[in-house]
């Protein structure tokens, strides 16, 4: 199993009042402001969709949004070119960038101090329908993987890793680690 | 372990001939990667398979205070001119008559999910929109709705249109008869048809089943259809050389009572007739409506009638006639009231404006509202199985942004309208002047100039909030609104129609809306709104609270908006929003220099060059081109060790660029391969138009050697040969026809 198609949702503990116009000040900031390796696009406002992707900062790599997708607010990073590597490579990846984009919201000039993300709670997607189903010898394919990150990531906390059971939607994982967990330490890490 | 692709997931399991177009573009994609095929006729390729360019994909972006460039990793690689290959695009689908199944909608959520932004639009024509796609996702997500019976073919481009109709037709209470299988058929026919290639631009045909209602919207189409009974016999009312854009014309009766089994082989006469005299040049004016207004009408109905006269018959155009028994819907749960049934909170409001009741009894159209046409993926997918909790697959697009599921029974309603609320689907106002229909503007397209998605949601929120307050002459008023003067927003035929314009103020550039009122939706779109003049966009909710407070005060008796606004005449309406007009110094309001749903400072330096009209490209270079693509599979089955079929691409790829150079001088060349080469010899080898200047017949041979020689062992050397002499005889084709066109200059 191979796919680089995953996207990565860190839930917001603080800031889901934050209102949707504000982050799309925000992401405008950050396309004027880039520096990174990355091309940042452009961003679009959905605030009017329910539990969708309130407000999305377009990449060329990956897309970041402010996401209400299962009800819950958070912010989904969510890759889509290719690159170099095997899956374990992409898992790592995703996760690390998204937990960068977590605290590049977390220290922002704008929103910073209104937001905290719970660190002991993330989504894991694999957005790709055709290499990684959303089966359980999907998910028994990627295990190895995924514990060996989440170790890295959680140490010797407890993690369960429970899997969506729809068929018709993509493979989604939900991580639940014991304990407190800010993205500092998460990024610290990995 | 490497990754499975869709095309091995779906071989075999799709139609063919889609299989064949997606195979294709993605040789063609190669191709122009490999630097084989020139940008203007790539971009035209690309637009005829939906896949257009968004805003900023010529690589700047003005963020408030600077234009800055935005780095895409392709470097000097582009999708068309000025349009870099990395930029995210949109596609386009098609649905004819707005007509989907509920595997149809899982499918698109799916590729909006893993291609797009988690978000499906619903355009003013029917069709569906995902943006923010690589175009290298294209040929995948094409074999997707392949393998659901959805082609992406001549979506955008030089072509025909989605071919959009009522949506309630076949349960609409007031109509001559149910048009859906007319306008399939003629969806059918029209698609990838030979005399539909050579436009100047595009071509929009609307079905409606009555002339009262709005539904079909005829009268701003290029080819309007309108459901006719005459003598026992079932026809239409055929409309032509209407449109909106800048210049807005009303459709022009062309025939009072066209026979059913006439409106296909006649569509392809006035194509034939567009294609031969349309501008081409001038893309502004390349539209069926100034053709028409060139020759006159008489003029162009004798000219269609003497076309329609020589067309070499085609059994395709009554062939569906026979068929037309079995099309038909079925409900899925049996007729019954809604007797005693629990209404949940907000259910009555709703019912009142989303709520039709069919002409077939006990059932009910149930309208989905969708604010600014949007669905997320995750609603699509809830949808889809609450259509098959509820309807058999009877599920259509509307030209109002909306989904309308058909054949609800009555019985289920509330229990349906509880299912919508969960799914965040059940907002009221379905048709009234809640429900803002907006073009996509400065969000993703090209020409926006002013922001009419950020304007309507404004103007939705506002009024979705005073709805309940709401005078009730003004209630079922529609709001259109598009981003610039080219009307996708359809604002021509709205009560209160607005068009994104700019002015200089002070130095700065702000952010307006040209007011146009009094545009009438019902009777097919049967008038047009006149302009009243440019107002900040700020100040639009102002206008309309201005406008219907006047209307509601001053109305007399029963008059309509559309007799308010022509009794009091323009100057008044001016006078109205005069104070409306004026644009605060920047130091005082900053606000009005920023448009709605943006950050930005405003600025129309984004704009880009539209590919609504696509590019002109004749028909022989599309066609060559399309000879080359061929060429270049035949050179890819040579490499899989295939040789008899790459000898056949080979060949067949001669015969096409022989068929193109002909078609210069007579279109109906048969697809005969012995009369092609039979005409190709007399017309450009016996008068020695083909010659090369030193090589003299020489290319020409290899097509008749190859078309007569009987190969009994297709070899690697064999296959190989005929690919070069292929790709010379390709070559001498460009040139000949480069030489045509200089005798002809």
């Amino acid at each position: 199993m191979n796919t680089h198609k995953i996207a990565v949702k860190f839930y917001m503990d603080k800031g889901q009042d934050i209102a949707p116009e504000t982050w799309f000040k925000t992401f405008n900031k950050w396309i004027s402001a880039n520096a990174g390796p990355d091309v940042l696009i452009d961003v679009a406002d959905y605030s009017h969709v329910k539990n969708g992707p309130v407000t999305l900062l377009v990449g060329h790599e990956y897309d970041i949004s402010i996401d209400d997708a299962d009800g819950k607010r958070g912010v989904l990073f969510k890759r889509k070119r290719s690159a170099e590597g095997d899956f374990a490579q992409h898992l790592s990846a995703t996760l690390k960038q998204a937990c960068e984009t977590c605290r590049r919201i977390e220290t922002d000039g704008d929103v910073g101090d209104q937001v905290v993300f719970r660190g002991n709670e993330v989504c894991v997607v694999l957005n790709d329908r055709l290499n990684a189903p959303n089966t359980e010898e999907t998910l028994q394919a990627i295990q190895s993987d995924l514990d060996a990150l989440l170790g890295k990531l959680y140490g010797d906390a407890k993690v369960s890793i429970s899997r969506r059971d729809d068929s018709k939607a993509r493979l989604v994982l939900d991580v639940q680690a014991e304990g407190n967990w800010a993205v500092d330490q998460l990024l610290a890490n990995l | 372990m490497s990754a499975q692709s869709w095309k091995e997931e779906l071989d075999g399991q799709l139609p063919e001939e889609l299989r064949s177009e997606v195979d294709t573009f993605e040789a063609q994609l190669e191709q122009k990667k490999n630097g084989q095929i020139d940008d203007r006729v790539f971009a035209e390729t690309r637009l005829r398979r939906g896949v257009y360019g968004q805003r900023y994909d010529n690589g700047q972006r003005f963020d408030g205070q600077i234009t800055k460039r935005l780095e895409y990793p392709c470097g000097e690689l582009f999708k068309g001119p000025d349009t870099y290959w990395d930029a995210p695009g949109m596609q386009r689908i098609k649905i004819p008559f707005g007509g989907l199944t509920a595997d149809q909608l899982e499918v698109m959520a799916d590729l909006a999910d893993e291609y797009a932004d988690d978000i499906l639009h619903i355009t003013t024509r029917q069709d569906v929109q995902l943006h923010f796609i690589h175009i290298e996702d294209t040929p995948d997500l094409m074999r997707r709705l392949a393998s659901v019976g959805i082609t992406t073919r001549e979506a955008c481009g030089n072509s025909i249109r989605n071919v959009t109709a009522c949506p309630i037709s076949g349960v609409c209470r007031t109509e001559t008869f149910d048009v859906t299988p007319y306008s399939k058929a003629l969806a059918t026919f029209m698609l990838g048809h030979p005399d539909c290639q050579d436009f100047g631009r595009k071509v929009k045909i609307a079905f409606s089943g009555c002339a009262h209602e709005a539904c079909g919207l005829t009268s701003m189409h290029d080819l309007g259809f309108i459901g006719k009974v005459q003598d026992g016999k079932v026809g239409f009312e055929f409309y032509v050389g209407g449109g909106l854009g800048a210049v807005p014309h009303q459709a022009k009766l062309f025939a009072d009572f066209l026979p059913a089994e006439e409106i296909l082989p006649m569509s392809q006469a006035v194509c034939r007739v567009f294609a031969r005299l349309g501008e081409k040049a001038n893309r502004a004016r390349a539209r069926v409506k100034f053709l028409l207004a060139k020759l006159g009408l008489e003029e162009f109905q004798r000219l269609v009638n003497e076309e329609r006269a020589i067309l070499p018959h085609d059994d395709a155009w009554t062939a569906y006639l026979d068929d037309l028994g079995s099309y038909k819907e079925e409900p899925l749960k049996i007729a019954a009231p809604l007797n005693g049934a629990v209404k949940p909170e907000g259910y009555d409001a709703w019912a009142a404006t989303n709520v039709y009741k069919q002409r077939q009894e006990g059932y009910a159209t149930v309208t989905v509202s969708l604010p600014l046409g949007d669905i997320t993926s995750d609603q699509t997918r809830a949808l889809a199985s609450l259509s098959r909790k509820y309807v058999k697959d009877t599920i259509r697009t509307t030209v109002e942004q909306n989904i309308v599921l058909r054949w609800v029974s009555e019985s289920d309603l509330a229990q349906l309208y509880g299912d919508l609320v969960v799914l965040g689907l059940g907002e009221p106002g379905a048709g009234t002047i809640v429900d803002v229909t907006a073009c996509p503007g400065t969000d993703t397209c090209k020409l926006g100039i002013s922001s009419s998605r950020g304007l309507a949601a404004e103007l939705r929120t506002r009024l979705a909030a005073q709805s309940m307050n709401l005078d009730e002459s003004i209630k079922n008023f529609r709001i259109k609104i598009s981003g610039c003067f080219n009307s996708c927003g359809q604002h021509h035929v709205a009560d209160l129609g607005f068009y994104g314009n700019s002015r200089k103020v002070n130095g700065y550039t702000v952010p307006h809306f040209q007011v146009m009122l009094g545009g009438q939706w019902s009777e097919n779109a049967g008038s047009y709104g006149l302009a009243m003049g440019a107002v900040p966009s700020k100040n639009i909710p102002a206008v309309i609270e201005c406008i219907t407070g006047n209307y509601v005060a001053n109305r007399q008796g029963n008059e309509t908006f559309q007799e308010y606004v022509k009794r009091i005449g323009k100057q008044e309406v001016k006078n109205m929003l005069t104070d409306l007009t004026a644009v605060p110094a920047h130091d005082v309001d900053a606000s009005f220099y920023v448009d709605w749903g943006e950050s930005r400072e405003f600025t129309v330096g984004d704009m880009g060059k539209g590919e609504c009209a696509g590019e002109v490209v004749t028909l022989v270079e599309f066609e060559l081109s399309g000879c080359e693509t061929e060429s270049f599979e035949a050179q890819l089955l040579l490499d899989d060790g295939n040789y008899e079929a790459a000898y056949k691409g080979a060949y067949s790829a001669m015969l096409h660029a022989a068929k193109a150079l002909i078609k210069t001088q007579w279109l109906d060349v048969p697809a005969d391969p012995n009369e092609i080469v039979k005409e190709f010899r007399a017309r450009f080898c016996d008068t020695e138009l083909f010659y090369n200047q030193f090589a003299g017949p020489k290319f020409a041979n290899y097509l008749f050697r190859v078309h007569e020689e009987e190969i009994a062992d297709y070899t690697q050397d064999v296959a190989h040969r005929v690919i070069e002499e292929g790709q010379l005889f390709i070559e001498q084709a460009y040139a000949c026809y480069g030489r045509m066109n200089v005798v002809n200059a």
